[in-house]
């Protein structure tokens, strides 16, 4: 009886101690719900008009807008830039006004009312899932002017590359753009039942989550040497590729990894890749924007770094403010250039 | 195998079954002596030869000197114990550093690994044994119970150092897991993996930043790392102590306290009071008293002290920053003897409030050697506290952790007379309940998840 008791007990206790944790994880670490995209602009959209918090790494909060990215809720001008990228491009871990796309926005609309650039950027959306969804991508934003795309790496396998080489067949009704709250009103009940799980109960996904990164440290992470033969005419392939299906600008934005040296000085880890990479941009007429020597000069003058934060690691993790400023900085004298 | 793995979780719930379900103590014994023996091979099963080896030799001298009363039996025992210490963690020290002095070459480099908590387990083998030749425990006829003793599986692989006299009676009777063991057992557990797993290893993060490239940071990111790794260091060592206690705890053992709110000590004798107890109290009762103490005059006093802290030091590692980090608190606890005799030792509420801040900022910089890998990286930290050019990295965790030890610090002080606050809640009432899971999920939310060495566990 006693132990029946107590057993009871313990479980109420349990039930009020993850409730109670749980509304404090709501201004920690908040997810969203997210939905893989086969044919869509980049690998999958969030809930539209959800609130994405996340305080493990900086600290931000953004609203998602109406088609599930991570840009202000304002409607797209007749013409703009298409932000491709990563979890970087995305800034989720700093506040929306900080972020490069929104940045670059004000520099090229004065009234702010309306999206002069708009990002399609989401956690995982790599080099080859970009080349992956490009088709995708163009269709759902046929007014874009420009595309930028940001890599942190061009470091990818021949059969990474082959999948993002070979895309799927473009549903129209899924890339357009208005569609994105339908494709989740779409879903059946017990996806359904998963996203509010996951927005109600935010210290449940980070416990998933708090596994998965234990799991991923304790496996490790090694990278095979990229046979460079194969990588120049895959690459290539690639680029031409996305070349074919956009004759606007297209200029990659590339940030090369940093480290900081014993004796204070920095260094710039570039992909194994990186000059073949470059080489293949210049033959197929695309632009390449290398963020390497503004990460240089702005440590040597300043002490600043573009990646980490006061959570986090120095010089590791995800761009942070000063990153973002300076990624913007770079794309808008960029765009000058253009213009002149 | 780590306190808070899944596997270690399966292991001691067969073992408090099988503790709990043993007939007599007899059983009791090989029970938990099969418990150490499987804790331990999950690490490396063929140094459990080297384990019983010690556990075999220090069971016949102790039985040799009870029958012959000879000396030569306990000195031949720890002399085996020192040698398989100075093979195992300190040749290539010795060698490195003899060769390096006389400029010759080092042919003695060997490739060996060192075994998983051999620092510990070698004292509490020795302890037996200075406790059989002082006659404070009885030779143990049992083999069982002293392969218990040195090998118990929640402290061998990084302490406390419990001393036979205080382990080896408990063998004597049954436990049978209790209520109020098994409480206070959790909460000491919890508080132990709050220190490590949310406090150590997120500040760690922060500080090795710091320490692997101390030249690019400003003084005031190095004064952070200074004040973090000290916050570290106790987090991550007492955070395992309490972990080993709360498990042995659950299981009725009692394995005393390992660390007293070090950073309250108002000078380096106080805080090796306070600092790794068992460590600290080994050394006093087998290597300070019988070098005479304070007994045999001031200057051999001082001698003993310095002796002590230097052999303290070398303890933590083969390498010449834990020897010289050793002789600077063995300098400094001469200093505060001599400081006591001509000032006299009372002190108002100032003055304490003086002395340990004074103490905090000495031991602070003095771990500044014992984290570094050598001095060259040392002086630098140091040099980084004059310099205002560099990356600026405040660590808001460092921060909030050390606010938040600052606040239980000062509740110490004011509640329990600058000793360790107990948490120690009644879990048969329901708030305590609700208390307990909110800080488990609190854990859960706030831990690293990344890699969580023990530091200690390497000594």
């Amino acid at each position: 009886m006693e132990i029946g008791k107590q057993i009871i007990q313990w479980m109420i206790a349990l039930i009020c101690g993850f409730m109670l944790v749980n509304i404090i994880c709501f201004v920690y670490e908040r997810p969203v719900g997210w939905l893989n995209t086969e044919n869509g602009a980049s690998v999958a959209v969030r809930k539209p008009h959800s609130l994405l918090i996340h305080g493990t790494e900086g600290y931000g909060i953004t609203r998602i807008d109406a088609n599930g990215y991570t840009n202000p809720d304002l409607e797209l001008n007749d013409t703009y830039f298409l932000m491709m990228g990563s979890s970087h491009t995305q800034g989720k871990e700093v506040f929306t006004d900080k972020k490069y796309p929104v940045l670059v926005n004000n520099y090229l609309t004065n009234d702010q009312n309306g999206l002069s650039t708009y990002s399609i950027a989401c956690d995982g959306n790599f080099l080859p899932e970009i080349i992956k969804h490009f088709n995708s991508a163009v269709a759902a934003f046929p007014d874009a002017v420009a595309i930028t795309i940001e890599i942190g790496s061009t470091d990818y396998s021949i059969e990474e590359l082959d999948a993002g080489i070979n895309q799927t067949v473009v549903d129209q009704t899924v890339v357009d753009q208005t569609e994105t709250a339908q494709l989740f009103d779409r879903l059946n009940i017990v996806d359904k039942l998963k996203i509010n799980i996951k927005e109600c109960f935010p210290l449940l996904s980070w416990m998933k989550n708090q596994w998965e990164i234990a799991r991923v440290q304790n496996a490790g992470n090694a990278m095979d040497d990229i046979d460079t033969g194969d990588y120049e005419k895959t690459i290539n392939q690639a680029l031409a590729l996305i070349r074919s299906e956009y004759d606007g600008t297209i200029v990659f934005l590339y940030h090369p990894g940093t480290s900081i040296m014993d004796d204070g000085t920095l260094k710039l880890e570039y992909s194994q890749t990186w000059d073949i990479f470059q080489k293949a941009c210049i033959q197929n007429g695309i632009d390449v924007i290398d963020m390497g020597a503004d990460f240089a000069e702005l440590y040597q003058t300043t002490y600043k770094l573009p990646y980490g934060f006061s959570n986090s690691t120095p010089g590791s993790g995800h761009l942070n403010a000063t990153g973002h400023q300076i990624m913007a900085e770079a794309l808008i004298s960029y765009l000058e250039e253009q213009n002149q | 195998m780590i306190f808070y793995s899944l596997a270690f979780v399966i292991f001691f719930g067969i073992v408090i079954v099988c503790v709990q379900c043993a007939p007599n103590v007899k059983w009791q014994n090989r029970v938990l002596l099969a418990a150490n023996i499987v804790f331990y091979s999950c690490w490396n099963a063929y140094f459990l030869i080297l384990l019983f080896a010690v556990i075999a030799v220090c069971y016949f001298a102790a039985l040799q000197y009870k029958r012959h009363k000879r000396n030569i039996w306990i000195n031949s025992a720890v002399i085996g114990c020192i040698a398989i210490l100075l093979i195992f963690k300190y040749i290539n020290f010795l060698s490195g550093t003899f060769s390096s002095i006389f400029k010759v070459q080092n042919s003695l480099t060997l490739n060996i690994i060192l075994p998983l908590g051999i620092s510990f387990y070698l004292f509490q083998a020795m302890s037996y044994l200075f406790d059989v030749k002082n006659g404070t425990t009885q030779a143990e006829k049992n083999f069982i119970k002293l392969a218990v003793y040195i090998s118990f599986f929640p402290q061998i692989t990084s302490g406390p150092i419990v001393k036979s006299h205080d382990f080896l009676p408990q063998l004597e009777y049954l436990h049978r897991i209790k209520k109020e063991n098994l409480y206070k057992g959790i909460q000491m557990f919890l508080m132990g993996l709050t220190k490590k797993i949310v406090f150590a290893d997120r500040i760690g993060i922060a500080v090795n930043a710091v320490y692997d490239a101390p030249g690019a940071y400003n003084a005031i990111s190095i004064l952070c790392a200074i004040v973090g790794y000290s916050l570290q260091i106790y987090c991550d060592f007492s955070g395992y102590s309490d972990m080993a206690i709360g498990i042995a705890s659950v299981l009725g053992f009692d394995l005393g306290k390992n660390f007293n709110m070090p950073y309250l000590a108002q000078n380096a004798s106080d805080f090796w009071r306070r600092w790794h107890i068992s460590l600290s109290s080994w050394f006093r009762d087998y290597v300070y008293i019988p070098l005479g103490g304070n007994r045999k005059g001031k200057l051999r006093t001082f001698f003993n002290l310095f002796i002590t802290m230097f052999l303290s030091g070398l303890w933590h590692g083969a390498n010449m920053t834990y020897v010289i980090w050793g002789c600077i608190h063995g300098i400094a606890s001469i200093a505060n003897k001599i400081w006591r005799d001509i000032f006299g030792g009372k002190k108002g509420r100032f003055g304490t409030i003086i002395c340990s801040i004074t103490n905090f900022i000495f031991v602070s910089l003095a771990w500044v050697i014992f984290r570094s890998d050598n001095m060259h990286q040392a002086l630098e930290i140091y040099r980084g506290l004059f310099r205002s050019e560099g990356i600026t990295y405040i660590n808001i965790y460092v921060i909030s952790y050390i606010i938040l030890m600052g606040a239980i610090n000062i509740g110490a002080v004011y509640k329990n007379k600058s000793n360790a606050l107990a948490v120690n809640m009644d879990l048969d009432q329901f708030k305590n309940k609700v208390i307990v899971a909110v800080w488990v999920f609190m854990i859960i939310m706030l831990m690293y998840c990344g890699n969580s060495a023990f530091i200690y566990a390497q000594f």
